[in-house]
Formats: C-alpha cells, structure tokens, sequence
C-alpha cells in the first residue's frame, strides 16, 4: 500500500514539474494563474498521500490552508486593490 | 523516496533559478507562489509540519496574495520594470559564484556541527511534562523561550508601524474592484471562504497545544480571512485607527505581559505560570497573540492605518 503511495506522489511530483512548462510557455497571465492552481491542487495530492506515508496527520492542515489559499490567489488575481482601474 | 526528494530538490533549484532570472515582474511572482508550494513539501519531507504550515500560510499563501495585488495596483500592469535595467554580466556572475560558495560554506558546516548531550532542545523535550501542553514547538515558543518570543510580538507591531509610516496604501480608501468583469463569483466566493478561513485560523491556533498550528500559523489565516473581505469590498481602508481596532493590535503583547506580571507575587518569576494553570493561560495568551498578529497582517496588507466597513 505505502509503496504505491510512494510510486503515485512521485508520479505527481513529475507531472508538477511537466505543469510548470505552462507557467514557462504562458502565453497568457492567466494561462499562467490557472497553473499555479493546478500546481496548488498536485501539491494538496502529494500532501495528502505523504501523510499516510510518513504518517504525520498535520499535513492534512498543510492541505487544508492550500486549498484555501488557492481561491483567496485567484481572488487576488481578479480584483483590483486600488479601485477605479 | 530518494526519487521523489530528488525530484522535489531539482524543482525547487529550477524554481528558484526561474524567479530571480524572470524578466517579466508577474511571472516571477507566479514562480515564487509556485516555489512556496514546493518549499512546504520540502519542509514536510524534513519531519517539520510546523514550518510545512508557516511556508503555506504566509510564503506562498499571504505573501503571494499581497504581491499578485502589489502588482495589479501598478499602473497598467507594467510588464518589464524597466526603471531597473539588468546588472552587466560580471556582476551577475559574482552574485552567482559568490552565492553557491557561501551555500556549500554553510552547509558543510552545518553538516559538521553536532548536537551537544545536554544542548537546549534535549533539555526542553526532557522537561516537556512541566510545560502545560504537549507540543514541543508551542511550548518552547510560549513557556520555555516566552520572552523571545514577547520580543518577536513587539518586533511585528514595530514592522507595521515603520511599514504605514514608509509605504503608500496598497489599497487607499476607495473601494476595490475588478477590471470590467463584475464577476458573480466574487460575493460568492467571499461569503464561503471568509467564515472558512475564520474557522482554519481558529482551529490550528487551538491544535498548536497539542500538535503543529499556533499563534502564528493560525493568526495568518485568520488575516487571509480579512483580506478577502478587502478585496471583495466588504472591507476597505480607512485613514485612521479606531479605538478597537489599536486595541486588537496590542492585544497579543498587552495580555502576554499582564499575564508574565500578575503571577510574579505568585511564583516569583515573570512569566513564571503555576502549574495548574499553565494550560489555559497559553492558551489564552495564544489566541490574543493569533488576533494581533492577524490584525496586524491585514494592515499590513492595506497599508492603510485602519480598516473600515464601506458605506452601502
């Protein structure tokens, strides 16, 4: 069980490395945001298979605040603190 | 195992490479974001959730907020900073060359250092029993070293007081908005991730007496909850400071102190707590510290001396 845990975050941790060639080809900015949500999403998977591999519960919290943090960056990326535009 | 860590070291290299090279400001902000995903993992492959979470919080999470606003408040999104023209080659090449020298420095030396038998950490983990609540980190960081870390209270509150003297409000005291497309999305999303965030913050400064969270982790939650009140326009900056609001600031500091002073008759120490009774004082001084510290955060953000509830 653990040593396919292992086999899928790293499986993950590639495909993390293969989404960040969006980031570098862009074009677009948000090309470039939707991929950091896609690199946030790989990261909450591989947190959550690492703790059941090293069995450290607390990266589930990890999780947690990335999966907010995600929307909180796409709010950010909309918005427009200054007003008036 | 070995695999995925050297995966995880490349990317983080690569990363990093990538974000002091960008030519392009936002896309060096998108790679530092993504950097600090990767540095949390990097963190918890290293058996430390507790800086796991504060990467998550405040690296990639508060700070890549605050830069990605940063960076839309620019006047029309400028894509090259061309104020600043690139150093000449050999200066680059010497920051570089000088940099990896120092990195290999340090980290032979490090790899050297040995822990002492009787070193302040084996000390501390001894004593454990003594300090109130279970976890090692929230009980060096509130009992066994409170008095850095009073020290650290007051070094945040000076932080933002030489920020709002020095810098111009992120945002002044008009009204967020968004570029043409009014979104729907946006009264949505901040009335589900606002009581959310409020929740997570609260929740991980309580799971720091027993496992990884805390004032600090917890505190920048709570003031990611008060930056999407800021953006979503349900919040917006104000010139001054009410009383409440100056209240909440010094909170954390004010009742770290009463606390260390009303039990100096008791145990003859400051900040000495008796034992029965240290566990709900730390948590007490816990959550007023987490509140300053969110408070402080949000303004921060702002760059304003207060916030306010615009008018409808």
């Amino acid at each position: 069980m653990t040593g396919l845990a292992v086999l899928a975050a790293l499986a993950l941790v590639i495909f993390f490395g293969l989404g960040l060639l969006r980031i570098h080809l862009g074009p677009t900015d948000a090309d470039r945001i939707l991929s950091i949500q896609l690199s946030g999403t790989t990261t909450v998977a591989i947190l959550l298979l690492l703790s059941v591999i090293v069995d450290m519960p607390a990266l589930l919290y990890v999780a947690l605040i990335f999966v907010l943090f995600a929307a909180v960056i796409a709010i950010a990326f909309v918005r427009n603190p200054k007003g008036g535009a | 195992m070995i695999l995925f860590d050297g995966v995880l070291a490349l990317l983080i290299v690569v990363l990093a490479w990538r974000c002091v090279t960008a030519g392009d400001l936002y896309l060096g902000i998108v790679v530092f974001i993504v950097m600090g995903l990767m540095l949390a993992l990097s963190w918890a492959r290293l058996d430390a959730p507790d800086l796991a979470l504060a990467e998550a919080a405040i690296g990639a999470g508060l700070l890549g907020v605050l830069l990605l606003s940063t960076w839309r408040a620019l006047p029309g999104h400028r894509r090259q900073d061309r104020d600043h023209p690139p150093a000449r080659k050999a200066v680059r090449w010497l920051a570089g060359v000088a940099s990896v020298a120092f990195g290999l420095v340090m980290a032979a030396l490090l790899h050297a250092l040995q822990p002492d038998e009787d070193a302040a950490g084996a000390l501390a983990l001894g004593r454990l029993t003594e300090a109130g609540v279970e976890q090692p980190v929230t009980a060096v960081l509130l009992n066994f070293r409170s008095y850095d870390t009073l020290l650290e209270m007051g070094v945040l509150l000076m932080a933002l007081i030489g920020a709002l003297l020095a810098r111009t409000p992120l945002a002044p005291y008009g009204a967020a908005t968004d570029d043409g497309t009014d979104s729907p999305l946006i009264p949505v999303l901040a009335t589900t991730f606002t009581p959310l965030l409020l929740l997570v913050g609260a929740f991980l400064v309580w799971a720091g007496a027993y496992g990884p969270g805390g004032a600090f982790q917890g505190g920048a939650v709570l003031g990611g909850a008060g930056v999407v009140l800021v953006l979503c326009n349900r919040l917006q900056g104000a010139p001054e400071a009410g009383i409440l609001l100056r209240l909440l600031l010094v909170l954390g500091v004010k009742v770290f102190i009463l606390a260390g002073l009303l039990m100096l008759p008791l145990e003859g120490a400051f900040m000495a707590y008796p034992p029965g009774l240290t566990y709900p004082i730390m948590i007490a001084i816990e959550f007023c510290l987490a509140t300053s510290i969110a408070v402080s955060l949000l303004l921060l953000f702002t760059g304003t001396h207060g916030v306010r509830v615009p008018e409808r």
